[in-house]
Parts: C-alpha cells; structure tokens; sequence
C-alpha cells in the first residue's frame, strides 16, 4: 500500500468508513499480531488482543491526524491492550515488572540457526542497558521502525536514534573485547 | 568518527531493511565493521510465529464497528468528528452485543466458561472490564454485583478442584487470594457508589455475599480459608461504608439484615439439592428434621429454583432452618409470596431499582 492510498484509506476511515478500515487492518495486521503474539506467547490470545487493538482504534481514530503516524500509533494501542492482559492476570504485579515480562513470553529470534557472530551478538546485548536492548530487539528482532519505537517506548524518534548509536557503539566494543 | 554518525547507523540501518546495497559504506574503513555488525544484526533469523486467523479477526473486528451504524447512520455521516463520543452514548447496547459477538466467536467461548488458575482466565476479566467500562453509571452497581457473585461461584470451583486434588493447597491458595482481590474490588466499588446512588437493596446484596462467604469459609480449610475470612471481612466493612452512605443521604436502611453470630443466610439459584443437603454456589446447608420448607416441600426443591435459605451455624457446620421458594422457573410466572420473611434478603439477580 502506498502513503497516498494509507492516507486515502485513513481519511474515508475517519468519515466513518468499516470497509476502508478493512484495508488499514488487512496493511497493519500481521506486524501488530506478530508484535503481540511474542508478548504474550499465545495464538489466541494474540488474535483477541489484536482485535481489541483495533477495535479501539476505530473508536479513536480522529486522534490521528497523520497517516504516516498510524503505524506506530497501533503500536502503541496493542502495547497498552498487552500491558492491560498482564495487569488483570496478575493485578499486584508493578508496572515495571509488567513491561519486562512483556520481553519474556516467546522470542523474536530462532536461536537454533545462529551463526557464530550473531550467538556473540546475542550474549554481549545483555550488557546493554535496558533501553539500548530494547531499542536494538525492536528495530533488528522485529523490524520495527523508528518511530514505530517511539511510540512503543514513549519516547521521540530522536531519542530512539541515539539510544541506538549508543547500542550500536557499546556492542561493537563488547564484540571486540570477548 | 564521522560526525553525523548516528545519521549514517539510521541510513545504513534503513538501507539493511531496504535490502539496498550497502557496499558503497564499506569503501569508508571507519564505517566499515559497523556494516559488518549491522548486517549481522539485520540477518538474525526470525522465529516462526503460529499461523494467524487474520480473517476472523477481521470479520470480528468489522462486526463490532459496523453494528452500531445501523442505528444511528444518518449522524455518523454529518457528525464523524464526534464519532467517539456517540458511541458512548449507545454504549450499553454496543458493550452487550460486543460481549455476546466475543461470546460466539474462538477462544472468548472458552474464557467466560474459564476459572481462575486457566490461561484463557484473564479474557474473562478482559471480557467484564469492558462491559463494565460500557455500561452507563447508574447500571454499573448491579454489574458490580454479577461480578462479585462470579467470583464468588469461581471460589467455589477453586476450593472443589482442590477438593478433588485436581490443583495443590498452595495453587488453591494463590488463585483464591487472586480471586478475593478481584472481589474485593467489585465490592468496594458497589459500596462507594452508595456516596452517589444510595439505594438500601446494595446492603442486602452485601450481606448475602458475606453469608456465602462464611458459608463457604466453613466448608474450606488452611491457607484457604484465611483468604476466605479476609474477603467475608472486607465484604463487611464495604457494607458499613455502604449503610452509612445511605443513612448520610436522609435515607433509612429498614429491613437490614443484622449479622448474629450462629446465623447465616442465602439467597439465589439453588445449585444443589439432596435429600441431605441444599446448595446456593459455594454456600452449602445441611437438612436437618427441623427445617421448614415454606412455599415447597423438601421432595419438591429442584436445581435452578430462586429461594431464601436461613440458617445457623453449629459446630462448625451450616444448618437451614427455612427454605422459602421465592420463583420456581418450571411454573411459568410463578413468582411466590413471602410469608414471613422480613429478615430474608432479596434474590440475588433482581436489578437494584433505582
């Protein structure tokens, strides 16, 4: 789909269209169910949680006022759904924790196919700051943008790029030393 | 280091993406190894995620956003900016038909028939968190009481699993701690919307959660059973708060059930009948040769039944001393009298009238 035709659908959206709503969900579907099924470790689950992700959407979407942005803003929406299963699984557990489990349930990354320099990436990112880590499983795990990153991690794109730089930078000295 | 460093990571990056050529960034000895690791990086293979039903979600997705319009279409149109907003105004009738579409359709069957402890259990609340957000303010106290009266029934079938041996002590123990937590939160709510709506049927509706629960307390032991004392106290505490609320706004709560030591009462669905004993969820009554049975006989009391039970406590066991029939749903419209039941609670699924 191209911007025009995502603006165009975004638009008619916004006027109270379901069916080019449709072509929004059929665009963004899969990235976000992929995004949530590693959340949450479950197909169905994921599946409900995406539907609940746009069904929301749809219900605030004159909020967006740019098509460029929808993407992220989905994102976002799906990661607020994910941290609302987490809270009534287990209510007394802090935010904090929440957003770390978020990381935990299934991983982005086959690690059985492996080359040997990807097995060393993987064991020096743990060194990583939690935000560097992050920034660099989204972007590279997941194929997330940088602004998609963004409004995941409540952030501006800027910042996303310099915590990047730094996460490439500190990897590489990790590298060299082991 | 090239000063638009961090620039040129972001470019390479997006070119990596792209699957563009990213030999020309090599040429650069400086940049060259940063290729290298982003490159790495860039092919780091993906883990295969379960197949997705994309279509169903879709139907779904369009179910619940197109239903709506078929009612109010002529304002979608000429008003889509204040779209969020209308949909709120029909908000009740959306979130019923939004529960019933997840009812019928994949794993939602599954989470409202769920218990606590099951994976799918947390759609269930999703499911309730919803409808509760949904419905207008002045209906949201009887759905506070539904809510309360499933978690109630939910530690019913906690306590009989671990009856069973199907989960350990310890599992019993987390799961109806958890689901003492979420009561305690429909119970608290129901209580402090007193403080706007005050009706005196939200006191009766207390008391009756606090006697299953002290029924149910009875019949469970352990670690179990001092997370069942802890919700029948604050069950208690949610009713004082709700009494005086009431009495605040000039009303007189007439008719409360006062909370004697040896004394107990149900009311609602009897969910068991035996020729020992009667069931209403989790609170369970032994027959006695002195129980009275008003509206009905003893060979007469079948499941599904609205009636009263009253009782008392006995060395440590629950006894009834009164059965009353209140609707018998076999006889269509047969709603009984009360005789002489002024310290009967009402039934547990009659809306609170405003």
């Amino acid at each position: 789909m191209t911007e025009a035709e995502l603006k165009n659908y975004l638009q008619k959206a916004q006027l109270g269209s379901p069916d080019a709503f449709g072509f929004i969900y059929d665009h963004f579907a899969e990235k976000i169910y992929r995004f949530v099924y590693f959340r949450v470790g479950h197909k169905e689950i994921a599946e409900d949680i995406l539907s609940d992700t746009f069904t929301k959407a749809w219900l605030k979407i004159n909020q967006i006022n740019a098509a460029d942005a929808l993407s992220g803003w989905l994102y976002q929406i799906a990661k607020n759904n994910i941290i609302d299963y987490y809270r009534l699984k287990k209510e007394l557990v802090p935010l904090e924790e929440v957003e770390e489990i978020l990381e935990d349930e299934a991983s982005p990354v086959d690690a059985t196919n492996l080359n040997l320099q990807q097995a060393k990436i993987l064991q020096v990112l743990e060194q990583l700051s939690e935000d560097q880590q992050q920034v660099i499983k989204y972007r590279f795990f997941e194929d997330l943008t940088s602004e998609e990153i963004a409004y995941v991690m409540g952030k501006t794109e800027g910042a996303i790029r310099v915590l990047q730089h730094r996460a490439i930078l500190r990897l590489k000295e990790l590298l060299k030393k082991k | 280091m090239p000063e638009n460093f961090e620039n040129l990571i972001q470019e390479i990056t997006n070119s990596l993406k792209a699957n563009e050529d990213v030999s020309i960034y090599k040429k650069n000895r400086q940049l060259s190894s940063f290729v290298t690791l982003l490159t790495h990086l860039n092919s780091l293979p993906h883990a295969q995620v379960p197949q997705p039903d994309l279509m169903r979600v879709k139907n779904q997705i369009l179910d619940r956003i197109t239903l709506p319009q078929t009612e109010q279409k002529p304002k979608w149109f000429s008003l889509a900016g204040s779209l969020p907003h209308m949909l709120r105004v029909g908000s009740g009738i959306m979130g019923g038909l939004l529960i019933v579409i997840s009812l019928t359709l994949g794993a939602a069957v599954a989470a409202l028939n769920s218990v606590p402890g099951q994976t799918i259990y947390p759609l269930k609340k999703i499911a309730e968190s919803i409808q509760l957000k949904l419905t207008p303010d002045a209906d949201k106290t009887n759905l506070q009481f539904k809510f309360a009266n499933n978690r109630v029934d939910e530690l019913q079938q906690v306590i009989q699993q671990q009856q069973d041996g199907q989960i350990s002590a310890k599992q019993a123990q987390k799961i109806v701690a958890d689901t003492v937590s979420d009561l305690q939160t429909s119970t608290r709510a129901a209580a402090k919307s007193t403080a706007s709506q005050p009706k005196a049927a939200v006191v009766t509706k207390l008391a009756d959660l606090s006697s299953k629960l002290r029924i149910a307390s009875i019949h469970s032991e352990g670690e179990v059973k001092v997370e069942l004392e802890k919700a029948l106290q604050n069950t208690r505490v949610s009713k004082e708060e709700a009494i005086k609320n009431i009495q605040q706004a000039g009303i007189k709560v007439e008719g409360q059930p006062v909370e004697i030591d040896d004394a107990v009462s149900a009311s609602g669905k009897l969910t068991g009948a035996s020729d020992t004993t009667v069931s209403i969820g989790s609170a369970k009554f032994l027959i006695t040769k002195d129980t009275t049975y008003i509206n009905t006989t003893a060979k007469d009391l079948q499941i599904g039944q609205l009636v009263d039970i009253s009782g008392e406590i006995k060395d440590n066991k629950s006894y009834a001393n009164r059965i009353t029939l209140i609707i018998d749903p076999k006889v269509k419209g047969a709603e009984t009298t009360k005789t002489d039941n002024s310290e009967t609670n009402p039934q547990t699924d009659t809306p609170i009238a405003p």
